[in-house]
């Protein structure tokens, strides 16, 4: 392997910090690293045991990151991910959702820089789920298990650490959301009455991928009383229909529909498709257009021209463009329960295979 | 002490740049408004072009708008400032 970043030095090479977890801790706040929680030290060992695991040579790199101009190399991406608790299991996630997420076209430099609560989505998908240990069932996008919280919370370490962004020093996020921390989740294939969702996008069933979205928190969905597809889907609707997510106001978005298993078991028992869902969610998720001329970024919207072109105040008009900007998921638990995710409208939802 | 290999990324080398003298107010000066698309962003340059418009009227004026305040200006946009323009008037953020 190659050893240019064994000789780096400075403030982003190789330093000493205290072997006491409280005052390494207290250092790594004063060099403005990481989310403020303690963390595992990225040493040499612990680095090159990830990459020598997923079989990529450390100084390669992914791309630039925003706002900082850095290089994300496969080194920088291990050291933090390091920190974050990965096992080398689950690294080529978090390395395959970095990569996404430099591309051009993703927009990670609108995400990393917004006011918008945005934070990005990793949704694992395939043979590495149960492979590496990730949680698809109940508690998905809750703490308890070391997968999914390890490679949601490197993902932002990442973000933070080499993109150079912390809140109020290149991440001007209001609020920011507890998302923020971490926000890893996978798909529930076995659980699914469909095909995986992975598998709708082109992708061979025994290639692992990862779908990343830059994205709001998850909004509850809680129905304990529908019994056919048509029940449900109005309910997950009215979640949809809202003037506070960007999807409503900006064209070309994507809200990530995440069905719990019973919910997806009622609305397949109506003999719905995936397709049947989206079409459905399009065609009745909607409000009139007098209602979007209340909200808070009417006259700012950036809708498409055919939806520009509509001026009946009663005409009744979906938040998002097409029903294919639904995209359908089945994960967590036993419950009655499922969940919105808006996208932030200013990334895309991709999903790329993990080689 | 523990050896460690520091998270943060590393920042390329700061380049100068050498930036264009502003231009001397005069009949030939054309200033773009570049509107980021945010909510007020056309108010708030209205007022700026009329204050300077009031101390240098003969200075000229070519408005573009970004489809969206979270990408970049598409180049077509950036070239007709080249174009046209002396200066540019444009924000950033909210």
């Amino acid at each position: 392997m190659s050893t240019v970043w064994t000789a780096e030095t400075g403030a982003a090479g190789w330093l000493d910090l205290p072997d006491d977890p409280e005052a390494m801790l207290d250092e790594a706040d004063r060099l403005g690293w990481g989310d403020g929680l303690p963390f595992i030290p990225p040493t040499r060992a612990r680095i090159e045991w990830l990459l020598a695991a997923a079989g990529i040579d450390p100084d390669h790199t992914a791309g630039v990151i925003s706002p900082s101009g850095s290089q994300v190399t496969a080194a920088k991406v291990a050291a933090n991910a390091v920190m974050a608790g990965c096992r080398p299991e689950v690294f080529p996630v978090v390395w395959t959702a970095m990569k996404a997420m430099v591309q051009p076209g993703f927009n990670h430099e609108g995400m990393q820089s917004t006011t918008h609560p945005t934070a990005p989505l990793v949704v694992v998908h395939g043979p590495i789920v149960q492979a590496a240990g990730f949680n698809a069932g109940i508690g998905t996008l809750g703490p308890g298990n070391r997968s999914n919280a390890s490679v949601g919370r490197a993902v932002r370490l990442c973000l933070m650490n080499i993109g150079h962004a912390r809140h109020g020093d290149g991440d001007y996020a209001t609020h920011a959301s507890p998302a923020k921390y971490a926000y890893c989740m996978a798909e529930n294939s076995a659980e699914s009455p469909w095909e995986p969702y992975y598998v709708s996008c082109g992708l061979d069933p025994e290639q692992s991928a990862v779908t990343i979205m830059g994205a709001e928190g998850p909004h509850h969905v809680n129905d304990h009383v529908s019994t056919d597809a048509v029940g449900v889907l109005s309910t997950i609707g009215s979640m949809v229909t809202v003037l506070g997510s960007n999807p409503t106001w900006l064209t070309n978005s994507q809200t990530i529909i995440v069905l719990g298993p019973e919910h997806a078991a009622t609305i397949a028992k109506s003999g719905f498709t995936r397709r049947d869902v989206q079409a459905w969610l399009y065609q009745n998720a909607r409000m009139p257009l007098s209602k979007y001329k209340t909200g808070g970024m009417w006259g700012m919207h950036i809708w498409p021209k055919w939806k520009q072109a509509i001026t009946d105040d009663n005409a009744l008009i979906c938040p998002l463009d097409s029903p294919e900007s639904f995209r359908i998921m089945v994960a967590g638990g036993p419950g009655k329960s499922s969940a919105v995710i808006p996208g932030d409208a200013m990334t895309r939802c991709w999903t790329v295979p993990i080689e | 002490m523990i050896s460690v290999y520091s998270p943060l990324g590393l920042l390329p080398p700061v380049k100068g740049v050498s930036l264009n003298p502003l231009p001397v107010m005069s009949d030939a000066v054309t200033i773009a408004i570049l509107d980021n698309s945010k909510h007020n962003f056309g108010a708030l340059m209205d007022r700026v072009a009329a204050v300077v418009s009031q101390k240098y009227p003969e200075v000229q004026w070519h408005i573009e708008r970004k489809p969206g305040a979270a990408h970049p200006a598409p180049d077509d946009i950036r070239e007709r400032i080249l174009e046209h323009a002396n200066v540019v008037f444009t924000g950033s953020g909210d």
